[in-house]
């Protein structure tokens, strides 16, 4: 029996060496791998995290869905062009004013919507996607239309310009790593432990204290608050925005990462987020890539075919990992634990 | 002042009456229960009294607090734990996480705090440890304690289920038939526990259908069919009653 609680304790001692170590890696990439065009790709890998970790939350841990994540996104990222191009704001600011302006548009959606249950809150909040995606369209003085809203200064911090990929590629980064702590943090706590019975029976929840309409409100608050704050992150990195970037599709996409990732995993989120967004970037290689006859890659270049591969990958991992990579990894882990086990067991 | 007053409680579902002008005076310090027929609207009673439904009319008051208007949680808040008949364990969490869980009534961290670890998060989740190990050991659960609660034998969930109820520290403790698929054995020792229990200043109410529970523990029994009490008094001048036999044995 004591054999069995030390090794769970250094399991959990081992899971942070763990976490160190992915960190560590991510921190150290831009120094081994200065392709600008591969940090442009990790900057945005980043971004999204931001927005699926918070994601993830809602829907991994509370039980709660939402397609319209995008539109949160699209409000952060236009309030901060707006603040930091119109208006001269420092990016800072515009940070913390998109973050205030989604957590409120947060709670009023969550409001009148998370009395939804299943089906009923997705068709809301996709209806909320399509109403923010068609007003950014039409609200062409603030937005710019279609056109997209251009100009966008390059963002500096305490008087320290982020002006190439590299530097912003550690603030983008380094926001990750908040919103990931933070995140595991509450997860581990006893509210962690609320939204995982809101999830399971909400019933039951109610004769154990826990008020789920509170939580569930307030986590809806605080994803949306995680898209705002990774919105502006993304109008500072791009110079320019356009619709395009937030619209239904990316909401789905982003439900995509999670679901591959992991349902309910912090490192869930960031794995399915730097897959799928890295699948489509190789498939676009190995199309373009000297292996492969001329006359075929015009056709995989005239039919865009690598969005079939594309579904296929995800169908895939769907129907032979439904918990996720993670969850996958983990049953992994489980069996390999108890293998170690039995085996000490024979040993002593 | 009472513990717990009900007031011409009715409730109906559709057309049928479940609750029918239940009247219920419970004072501090004793382990009542709650008997009747199948069907006879207990579990229904429980439900209006821990708030996950509404009655169609008539009041209930805990002392001395109007119940009617607040939520389930905040009733739990107030003091009312309750168990449901089937255990409804959480099915990722391990036994000590879900009587952690419990202990979420008396504890008021928000998402700020725990989002940082400040110093209150962390003694907050301290005492929960603590007091739920507390009530791991009172159970006698140890052993189960890091094992999923749902692959645990159903009288051992029925357990957990309990230390749930109790780790909100309750001062009345609602048991939906708490004895319904436990053994002989694990019956005697539930009969302790709830002794024990009533020992630490908490009222227990209860729903059961073993009457060797009920006439052991009881202090007052309460017998209700059709939704109307039909009979009150202790164990002893329950036996005797003469409606309380005819509706449960028919009248000749």
């Amino acid at each position: 029996m004591r054999g069995i609680k030390e090794l769970a304790m250094n399991r959990n001692t081992y899971s942070k060496v763990i976490d160190f170590m992915l960190f560590l890696i991510i921190f150290l990439f831009p120094l081994f791998d200065s392709n600008e065009y591969h940090l442009d790709v990790a900057v945005i890998i980043g971004i999204y995290c931001i927005i699926n970790i918070g994601l993830n939350l809602l829907l991994g841990n509370t039980g709660q869905i939402s397609i319209g994540q995008a539109a949160f996104f699209g409000i952060g990222a236009y309030c901060s062009a707006v603040l930091t191009t119109n208006l001269h704001l420092t990016f800072w600011l515009s940070i913390c004013f998109a973050a205030i302006l989604t957590a409120t548009l947060g709670i009023s959606v969550g409001l009148t919507s998370l009395k939804l249950r299943g089906h009923y809150l997705a068709m809301a909040t996709l209806g909320f996607g399509i109403i923010a995606s068609t007003v950014y369209v039409e609200w062409t003085e603030l937005t710019g239309g279609t056109s997209g809203f251009l100009n966008i200064p390059a963002p500096s911090i305490f008087g320290f310009q982020l002006d190439n990929e590299f530097k912003y590629y550690y603030l983008v980064w380094a926001f990750v790593l908040l919103v990931f702590i933070s995140t595991q943090h509450l997860i581990n706590s006893r509210i962690g432990r609320a939204l995982q019975a809101i999830h399971e029976r909400e019933i039951t929840c109610g004769a154990m204290g826990i008020n789920p309409a509170k939580y569930k409100l307030k986590i809806f608050t605080l994803s949306a608050a995680y898209a705002g704050i990774a919105g502006a992150l993304f109008a500072g990195f791009q110079n320019y925005i356009s619709p395009e970037s937030f619209s239904v599709y990316s909401s789905i996409i982003f439900l995509c990462m999670i679901v591959i990732g992991g349902l309910g995993s912090v490192w869930g989120s960031i794995i399915g987020t730097v897959i799928l967004s890295i699948f489509p970037e190789f498939i676009r290689a190995v199309a373009s890539s000297e292996f492969i006859s001329p006359q075929i890659k015009a056709i995989l270049n005239e039919h865009s075919y690598h969005l079939i591969a594309y579904g296929f990958f995800v169908l895939i991992i769907i129907v032979f990992l439904p918990e996720g990579i993670v969850g996958g990894v983990k049953r992994l882990e489980a069996k390999a634990y108890e293998w170690l086990h039995s085996k000490q067991i024979v040993i002593e | 002042m009472a513990l717990l007053k009900t007031r011409d409680l009715v409730k109906n579902f559709g057309g049928i009456r479940a609750v029918n002008l239940l009247n219920l005076t419970m004072e501090e310090g004793e382990i009542r229960s709650l008997i009747g027929p199948n069907g006879a609207g207990k579990t229904t009673v429980f439900n209006l009294i821990s708030g996950i439904l509404q009655p169609n009319s008539g009041t209930i008051d805990f002392q001395g607090v109007y119940l009617n208007k607040l939520r389930p949680h905040e009733r739990c808040q107030l003091g009312i734990g309750r168990t449901f008949q089937t255990p409804h364990m959480f099915s990722r969490m391990n036994v000590l996480e879900n009587i952690m869980l419990g202990c979420h009534s008396w504890t008021g961290t928000e998402i700020f705090e725990n989002v940082w670890r400040l110093p209150k998060a962390r003694r907050e989740e301290d005492d929960i440890v603590r007091t739920s190990e507390e009530i791991i050991s009172f159970l006698e659960l140890s052993e189960e304690k890091d094992n999923i609660a749902n692959s645990l034998p159903f009288g051992k969930q029925k357990m957990v289920a309990i230390g749930r109820a109790l780790a909100s520290k309750p001062k009345l403790l609602l048991l939906d038939e708490p004895c319904a698929g436990l053994n002989e054995s694990e019956t005697e020792w539930l009969c302790e526990i709830l002794l024990k229990i009533r020992k630490k200043g908490i009222n227990v109410f209860l729903i059961e259908h073993d009457m060797g529970l009920v006439m052991k523990v009881s202090d007052t029994i309460v017998v209700v069919d059709y939704g109307k009490k039909i009979a009150e008094g202790t164990p002893a001048e329950i036996v005797e009653n003469e409606r309380v036999i005819s509706a449960y044995l028919g009248s000749p």
